[in-house]
């Protein structure tokens, strides 16, 4: 029995057919829908894409330090003092300073507010890569075997 | 890893820091609210350790790591459930013959402050089903609603991404 | 002779032939890198790095073959031929770091700040007979490597202290020469992570730094800028991002050091040392495996640019950093 009225449009049940989440027949009857039904199709093409972008966000690098805290929990895990920083505000700043930076010093810089946490073991990792190339590649490459971390 | 094959917990916080950071960074969307997410998830953890039993530790922690953050959403909100706008059958306009490019890029810092605009329910959801990859089956059993709810936040968390990502 | 032995002669005479250019390493490296990149082998690594008070050790498991080595630990790490590079935390997805588009500039000839000793017979490594060639600065010991007396492979690596103690060590348990092997496996896909050249007129870092360390390359991925130096033996990496630098985020150091005014961390990894600290509203971490002094008075040299009038939009940027500055 259909569960699709000729004329309404499918709603959520596009993301389940994108998810692969509705019984084969269903699955069938959408597909038949979005086929002849260029509104369905079109939110099917948007959820898509927001589907892909979320699905292609890379795994984040926790602050250095994370993992020493995390296990010694006498340490205190973040130490925020004052106001949150308002990201909507930070954002238009970077783009005002977008073009300011396309030279960038070493060395010189206005005072910068944000605080920022060298993500260390990725910084090693970058470096340990350059480095190994036209070199020893045991010398340089095989410390990278062993995950950088600064414990107790 | 101890004799009884269940994990201590600080082989689990090795094992699986940097998932559940992602996890709770993509949630909470700052660096300081996912590493207080983390530390707390961890004391559940701990404390439920006795009581976990063999199965997908990712899963398990996903689950945990979702409703602390709902929990903690829902405490600092002073109105009940946020709910996105009702709007009748389609989310979007209509636009017969238009095609979206697919290969559209979108820098994680964007697609982050998107996620960040979702209210928590919707936002959870879309976690759970494309960060962590669950089925809407898992992600109902983690946020104890109906298979329905999921579908319906998930794609109305996804259609406000793609509009808010213009 | 065994049969093994053979084929060891067999990958030895083709190893007498010239070397390729060289990248400015001390001979003895050169030989061994040519080694690690023409020999098909496999072998248990074990890695040892001071860290504080205490010596701290790991095992790797290293394959290679068909010029790709590959090491396996709790990281993988491959090296394909033609310098690309490939990454795997803990077994998970591959990242490519590397693209051989990307080759940095040829590295200074280290003959000029470091003395290497002619090569002697030296002790058994993983029960193999090696050569044994030290590396001096002026009077101090800084190195001796343990090379195998039949493929020329680097067998162990030490590093000491001014007094002395063993302050790094890389040294094969086991090793196997076996030419049949194939080669180690490539993955099918990897996640793109390689950063991007920079032209270096479009960056005001010194060309050298203090001690010998010359410029050799410029990197930039997201917000992090990598400018890669060298002394022909030792490499040094500094990096730079826009920020404030949050003690409270710091793990205990190995060092609190002084890097001009302002304040500076070292720590220690398995391949070396780091140095974090922030200055002119920059963070800046400096990597390296060169021993701690080098790599301290390297850092020290790296003085701030002489401030310039900022342009029309520099000054904006900074009024609206000025009003937007948490308290702290």
């Amino acid at each position: 029995m259909s569960s699709f009225d000729a004329g309404a449009h499918l709603g959520d049940a596009l993301s389940a057919l994108l998810d692969d989440e509705l019984p084969v027949a269903q699955a069938a009857q959408a597909r038949a829908h979005v086929a002849e039904c260029p509104t369905c199709a079109h939110e099917l093409a948007a959820v898509t894409q927001a589907r892909a972008w979320v699905r292609a966000l890379p795994p984040v690098e926790p602050p250095f330090g994370f993992y020493a805290r995390m296990l010694d929990d006498r340490l205190p895990v973040t130490a925020a003092v004052g106001p949150r920083f308002d990201l909507r505000r930070r954002a238009a700043v970077a783009a005002l300073g977008a073009a300011a930076a396309a030279v960038t010093v070493l060395g010189i810089g206005s005072p910068a507010a944000r605080p920022v946490s060298p993500t260390v073991p990725r910084l090693v990792e970058a470096h340990a890569t350059s480095a190994s190339v036209g070199a020893d590649l045991l010398s340089k490459l095989a410390p990278m075997g062993v995950p950088v971390s600064f414990g107790r | 890893m101890s004799g009884s094959g269940v994990p201590t917990w600080e082989d689990v916080a090795r094992e699986h820091g940097r998932f559940l950071y992602t996890v709770a960074y993509r949630l909470t969307g700052n660096s300081d609210d996912a590493q207080d997410l983390v530390q707390e998830v961890l004391l559940k953890v701990r404390r439920g350790l006795e009581t976990y039993r063999p199965g997908s530790m990712e899963g398990w922690l996903s689950r945990i790591t979702t409703n602390t953050f709902l929990d903690e959403a829902r405490r600092r909100r002073r109105r009940p459930l946020d709910l996105l706008p009702e709007e009748p059958d389609r989310v979007l306009p209509p636009q017969p013959g238009a095609d979206i490019a697919l290969a559209a890029e979108a820098l994680p810092d964007d697609v982050q402050d998107a996620l960040r605009q979702l209210p928590e329910e919707y936002r959870a959801a879309v976690v759970l089903c494309d960060v962590i990859g669950l089925s809407y089956q898992e992600i109902g059993e983690s946020l104890d609603v109906p298979v329905g709810t999921v579908r319906s936040r998930i794609h109305r968390g996804r259609a406000v991404l793609r509009k808010v990502l213009e | 002779m065994t049969k093994r032995a053979v084929a060891a002669a067999v990958l030895l005479a083709g190893l007498a032939s010239p070397l390729p250019a060289t990248a400015g390493g001390p001979e003895p490296l050169e030989k061994a890198r040519y080694a690690a990149e023409h020999t098909s082998f496999e072998g248990v690594l074990e890695v040892r790095w001071r860290d504080r008070d205490q010596m701290r050790s790991e095992r790797l498991h290293v394959e290679a073959g068909g010029g790709s080595l590959i090491v396996r630990g709790a990281n993988l790490v491959m090296a394909r031929p033609q310098f690309g590079r490939l990454l795997s935390h803990g077994g998970g997805g591959w990242e490519e770091m590397w693209l051989p588009s990307m080759a940095p500039a040829a590295r200074p000839d280290g003959v000029r700040k470091y003395r290497t000793t002619p090569a002697v017979d030296g002790p058994a490594v993983a029960g193999r007979p090696t050569r044994v060639v030290e590396v001096h600065r002026g009077a101090t010991l800084l190195e001796r490597l343990y090379l195998d007396t039949e493929t020329n492979l680097l067998l162990e690596r030490d590093q000491y202290d001014p007094n002395g103690q063993v302050v790094r060590q890389l040294a094969f348990e086991s090793l196997a020469i076996d030419p049949t092997a194939p080669p180690p496996s490539l993955p099918k896909s990897a996640a793109k992570h390689a950063p991007k050249r920079v032209d270096a007129d479009r960056v005001a870092a010194p060309d050298a730094l203090a001690d010998g360390y010359e410029r050799i390359g410029i990197y930039r991925s997201a917000e992090v800028l990598q400018v890669l130096y060298s002394d022909g033996l030792y490499d040094l990496s500094v990096f730079e991002q826009d920020g404030r630098l949050r003690r409270s985020d710091l793990p205990p150091a190995a060092e609190q050091v002084a890097v001009g005014d302002a304040p500076g961390w070292r720590y220690a990894w398995p391949g070396g040392q780091l140095v974090v600290w922030a200055a002119g509203g920059k963070v800046f971490t400096a990597v390296s495996d060169a021993p701690v002094d080098q790599v301290l008075t390297a850092v020290r040299s790296l003085r701030p640019a002489p401030s310039r009038e900022l342009s029309l939009l520099g000054k904006i940027r900074r009024a609206c950093e000025a009003l937007m500055e948490p308290l702290s």
